[in-house]
């Protein structure tokens, strides 16, 4: 219907209509204006919650690729492994010493691997503490070379022999992940000479900093990414988020230091964590204390024979992966003692009621609610009993209830036999 | 108010003791009081602040967030001059209400408006909310540019604020 216009008259409107229309004209632009709000809001959580999944898919294709690289690490050691172990079958003497030597060097570097992640998972709320950085890369470098992409792609030159800094190691290993990887990306496609990580003491300040480096001869920082590239969320690549370098920057901050940004040389790009060395702490001192800390070698060591003085010693092992349970009893078996194995706990609570034994092995991750009555039960026949958490998890065995002590696996016969030397002096 | 107050790390990990996440800051959702206040007290423990003080900060503060940020224009609208604030705050809360029917909004009521002094009554089922309600007065002193006090009264149960203006307040 066509709208037609005439002359109107509005009738005379008295207060209160005026109040009511002022009262709704009101009404009408606060809604206005609150859906506007409301909008702009609405816009600014959508970004907030796109980013934070940008976060989240680059962390999971982070985790993913670091995966395929430590399955790979891993299998190379399971294979050299696993061929040795046939080479011990050999009437060779000297092939089975090699294969022998083959076996425990995949095994040792197999654990500083798992240590490594271990580490890496650690409670980020963890204390700082004094840390040898070049001991810490060197002890991390199947885990940076895992996020370099290969070991061959991974360059490690380090000078700061016995300087220490005090951060939170699992900090220190993010920080450094995330440079590698950054650094990884970076060469994505290019011939390259590989990462670079170095560190050195700068003195030539107010005080001295610890620099450790990571460096790659890639694409390097465009200009104007230079001037924000610590800043969250900033970003010139395509697959980045813009988390990893302020993440590292707020780790050195945290610790007194900061984070800088060079050109390589010829081309590519240099990033130092720089971190005031830890006060007071003379190098040569460290080595004592570590010294100290290290577990004092046990007489048992390595003889592999029977002791007499460890002879009478009844202990059990519980643990349901039967290889490991096998081994470990066989290796006590050395040392002389009379040894008992159960799969769970119930199989050694009807298998072993009646026998009183001095030390008992837990798997920590067997049957963790049943745990601490069986502790109770153990103790209560014997009170002088020891009894001990074992597991591949560090979170484990800080969890694990009423133990005497805790050993992480794998288990050497190093510390077994520093198990029964703590019984012995103790009883 | 929180990353600043504490730097954007140290709320980042406050945040993440606090399990929140992106996806929980969803614009015109209604949080249980319980989540709310428990957030509340875990930033004032975190600034080592007695919670009413907290309270009152971030009162004041939201004035200042909200005149600043995508609702300027509610606050804008809701009044030219603090009484003529005060007098409209319940249509404000009214229009929330309207966008967001779940939410339970206070009411406010100017008993009185003398010269340089304001009486206002705050009502709500909610109780302990008395400091942010002193907040938010002392911030809206500051939005519309005046000087002055904001005091609670004793008496109904501490929900009558006197707003005092001027520089002697």
């Amino acid at each position: 219907m066509a709208a037609t216009h005439s002359a109107f008259t509005p009738p005379a409107s008295t207060g209160i209509d005026d109040e009511r229309r002022k009262s709704a004209d009101l009404r009408n632009t606060l809604l206005i204006q609150l859906q506007q709000g409301l909008l702009a809001e609405a816009l600014e959580s959508a970004v907030d919650l796109d980013k934070a999944r940008l976060h989240s898919e680059e962390l999971l294709h982070n985790i993913s690729e670091i995966c395929g690289f430590l399955a790979h690490d891993f299998n190379n050691y399971l294979s050299i492994i696993s061929m040795n172990c046939d080479a011990l079958a050999a009437g060779d003497e000297q092939r089975r010493l090699r294969a022998r030597d083959a076996i425990a060097n995949a095994a040792r570097r197999g654990k500083e691997l798992a240590t490594s992640l271990i580490n890496l998972s650690r409670d980020r709320e963890a204390a700082a503490e004094l840390v040898d950085v070049d001991q810490f890369v060197r002890a991390n470098h199947s885990l940076l070379a895992a996020a370099a992409g290969g070991e061959s792609l991974l360059n490690l030159n380090l000078n700061a022999h016995g300087i220490c800094v005090r951060v939170e190691p699992s900090a220190l290993s993010h920080a450094l992940v995330n440079l590698v990887i950054n650094a990884r990306k970076a060469l994505r496609g290019l011939r390259s000479d590989g990462i670079d990580i170095s560190t050195r003491v700068d003195s030539s300040g107010p005080y001295p900093l610890l620099h450790l480096e990571v460096g790659d001869n890639g694409v390097g920082v465009s200009g104007p990414m230079r001037e924000k590239l610590f800043e969250r969320f900033a970003t010139d690549r395509l697959d980045g988020v813009g988390l990893g370098l302020a993440s590292a920057d707020h780790f050195c901050r945290k610790y007194g230091g900061h984070i800088a940004y060079r050109p390589a040389e010829v081309s590519g790009s240099v990033f130092t964590l720089l971190l005031p060395l830890a006060d007071g702490v003379d190098p040569a001192q460290l080595e004592r204390t570590r010294d100290a800390a290290a577990p004092a070698q046990p007489a048992l060591e390595g003889h592999g024979q029977s002791c007499s003085d460890t002879s009478e010693l009844r202990v059990l092992i519980v643990d349901d992966e039967p290889d490991a349970l096998e081994a470990m009893a066989e290796l006590l078996a050395n040392f002389g003692c009379r040894v008992a194995t159960a799969r769970s706990l119930g199989d050694a609570w009807a298998a072993w009621g009646d026998t009183l034994f001095d030390i008992v092995f837990i798997d920590a991750s067997l049957q963790y609610g049943e745990q601490s009555a069986f502790i109770a039960w153990v103790r209560d026949r014997n009170p002088h009993v020891s009894i001990g958490a074992i597991s591949g998890a560090l979170s484990r065995l800080t969890s694990t209830p009423d133990y005497d002590f805790a050993l992480p696996k794998p288990l050497s016969k190093q510390m077994l036999g520093f198990v029964l030397e703590e019984y012995l002096a103790r009883n | 108010m929180m990353p600043s107050r504490l730097g954007p790390s140290q709320w980042a990990e406050l945040e993440r003791k606090l399990g929140l996440g992106a996806a929980d800051y969803i614009t015109a959702r209604v949080y249980d009081d319980e989540l709310t206040i428990g957030i509340c007290r875990a930033c004032a423990d975190a600034l080592g602040q007695d919670f009413s003080d907290f309270l009152f900060e971030f009162g004041a503060y939201w004035i200042h967030f909200a005149a600043s940020g995508p609702y300027r224009g509610v606050m804008q609208s809701t009044g030219e001059s603090l009484p003529e604030f005060l007098m409209n705050l319940d249509r404000m809360h009214n229009t929330v209400r309207l966008a967001m029917p779940e939410a339970r909004t206070p009411l406010f009521e100017l008993l009185d408006s003398h010269g340089d002094s304001l009486l206002v009554e705050y009502s709500s089922p909610r109780e302990g909310l008395e400091p942010l309600v002193a907040g938010l007065l002392s911030g809206l002193l500051g939005f519309f540019g005046e000087q002055g006090s904001v005091t609670r009264l004793d008496g109904d149960n501490g929900r009558l604020f006197r707003i005092q203006l001027g520089s002697q307040a």
